[in-house]
């Protein structure tokens, strides 16, 4: 009995354990975008301040660029979800469904681009875009389609061994069913198997989207004045204007809203389709 | 139940075009020209003109790993340092949480939902956020411990070596609710009779965990554990941000060195040297972690 109660304790104990080092952190930058500056910049900020101020979130917009850079990630990461998943869908059920010949090196080429280090193809791709503007004329640095483009190729591979993972789930009888009844290939995949994928495709939509919009790397790089999204945004701004952390912390908040929202609502889709993707490999 | 005709064939090659066009162009283009570029002296003055960059040979592969230079060499042994680090601090709350959150109690879903919240936030501003609270002057976590006694001095947490454990923690952070999610998801799939026939033939909690929990669970680690050391050696997000930009020596991780390398000291001749370097210690990690997720495959 002395037993059972000390295993309850320690149980107890490490949930409260984990629970704190995902909160506390997370309740520090929400108290802190609600701070007054010189309650910041103290030796021993306060737990729960005495006062807040809700008008940080007003004053971010007004300081820095915010509704631009918001513009600038809304566009990238919705043009890149649309174009991946598009991309990923496709190819994830020629690899999950077909047999043909190369079908195994299509698939491990995939597999080992998407685990190259970003910096590998970032000086390449800063000359080509420069290459391409002296010979071509065509701008790509610092505009959208270069980081849509970009970003659509980097999760592209991930996005790919997901849907396939999810693909390998739907059965096959379903396709040739719909063959039988005189379906054509085109037809059976988007009348018949794209209905039965949603809950994959979902999951690789938000995977995208969260992918470009947290993205830092390629956007140090390939974004100017005009065309910077947030998360770099962010940077800059922490960069520039250290004496107000508070804003900061007020940008961060917004910044995570987005992505916050859609796991709210497709938490269910998300860990389902994810783990089966991710622990199958 | 796989056909095998022309007509899908075709069907299958029309659907994987825009995959192996994005592939070739974003993937297998740059990275041949990226081993060009390693060849040549390509610096601050050949930038605008790249083409013109006179071609040295293995130059700038002498250079980046001689022991005179002796950047690369440190560079990666702190990057491997930060990659085993990253991997058991995952590991372990991983399967703590994991093995905690395995049965059912009120308010369990509510806690998972909870403990996956780092892994949903921007990278970007749960670093920053970090950055804040380590700050030396102002940072609650040296408040905390000093009024709590632990330390006399703040600690620079930011700068020196202490840096190389900020960013170690940071990845941790970010990166482990995704051991524990996957590893929960294949736990359920363990029969719950396995442990009941254990318990009748008198073996503890522990001989439970290590007899039937660990060899059910070790592929899942094997694949986390590989993607996870290759994510973490490729990572530039987590030490540019925590060290903003200006890392000291011990949390300048190849990627940002290289970055530092190439886009503030315009030497792009020796970034892309390092780079193909990287590439191919990558090259090894995949290699392995392909033929293990075969082995599994096989078994």
């Amino acid at each position: 009995m002395k037993k059972k109660v000390l295993k309850r304790a320690l149980k107890i104990t490490g949930i409260v354990f984990l629970l704190l080092f995902v909160l506390f952190p997370l309740y520090w930058l929400l108290i802190s975008s609600l701070k007054y500056s010189e309650d910041i910049y103290t030796m021993h900020p306060s737990l729960f301040p005495s006062r807040i101020r809700l008008s940080n979130y007003v004053d971010i917009w007004k300081t820095v660029p915010m509704a631009k850079y918001y513009k600038n990630s809304l566009i990238v990461s919705v043009s890149s979800m649309i174009l991946a998943t598009i991309v990923a869908t496709f190819a994830g059920y020629a690899l999950s469904k077909f047999k043909f010949p190369g079908r195994k090196t299509v698939g491990v080429t995939f597999l080992v681009t998407q685990m190259f280090p970003g910096i590998l193809f970032l000086l390449p791709y800063y000359l080509i875009f420069i290459f391409i503007k002296n010979t071509l004329g065509i701008p790509l640095i610092g505009t959208y389609p270069g980081l849509i483009i970009t970003y659509t190729a980097f999760v592209g591979p991930f996005a790919i061994w997901v849907m396939r993972g999810y693909f390998d789930t739907v059965p096959s009888e379903l396709r040739e069913a719909a063959l039988i009844d005189g379906c054509g290939n085109f037809r059976a995949f988007t009348k018949i198997i794209l209905p039965a994928a949603k809950p994959g495709i979902a999951t690789v939509a938000i995977l995208s989207f969260m992918k470009s919009w947290n993205e830092v790397l390629f956007a140090t790089v390939l974004t100017n004045n005009d065309t910077r999204t947030l998360p770099l945004g962010l940077y800059e701004f922490q960069q520039e204007f250290m004496t107000s952390w508070n804003l900061v912390m007020a940008a961060g908040v917004v910044i995570s809203i987005p992505v916050l929202i859609f796991f709210i609502f497709l938490q269910r889709y998300f860990v389902s389709g994810f783990t089966s993707g991710a622990v199958k490999g | 139940m796989i056909s095998l005709n022309a007509r899908n064939t075709r069907f299958a090659y029309k659907l994987l075009m825009p995959a192996i066009i994005l592939t070739f162009l974003v993937h297998i283009i740059p990275t041949l020209w990226g081993i060009y570029i390693s060849f040549r002296k390509l610096n601050i003055y050949y930038i605008r003109n790249w083409t013109e960059a006179p071609f040295i040979g293995f130059a700038n592969y002498t250079k980046a790993l001689s022991s005179l230079q002796g950047v690369f060499w440190s560079s990666l042994c702190y990057t491997l340092i930060f990659v085993i680090a990253s991997v058991l601090g995952c590991f372990i709350l991983g399967i703590l949480g994991a093995v905690l959150l395995n049965e059912n109690f009120k308010g369990r879903n509510v806690i998972r939902g909870i403990l996956l919240i780092p892994y949903i936030l921007p990278g970007v501003v749960s670093l920053t956020n970090l950055r804040f609270m380590l700050l030396q002057d102002w940072g609650i976590i040296n408040s905390i411990l000093l009024k709590i006694g632990l330390i006399s001095e703040p600690i620079p947490w930011l700068t020196g070596k202490m840096a190389l454990i900020s960013i170690i923690i940071g990845n941790i952070w970010i990166r482990w609710p995704l051991w524990f999610i996957t590893i929960l998801a294949s736990l359920q799939s363990i029969p719950g009779e396995l442990y009941e026939a254990a318990k009748v033939d008198g073996a503890s909690d522990w001989q439970g965990f290590r007899r039937i929990t660990l060899p059910s669970i070790s592929p899942t680690i094997t694949v986390l554990t590989v993607l996870t050391a290759l994510w973490s050696f490729n990572n530039f997000t987590v030490p540019f941000i925590l060290t903003g930009g200006s890392p000291s020596k011990e949390a300048n991780i190849l990627s940002l060195n290289i970055w530092i390398r190439s886009f503030k000291n315009w030497d792009f001749g020796m970034g892309a040297a390092m780079s193909v370097v990287m590439m191919l210690i990558m090259l090894v990690l995949i290699l392995t972690y392909l033929k293990l997720t075969k082995l599994e495959e096989e078994q």
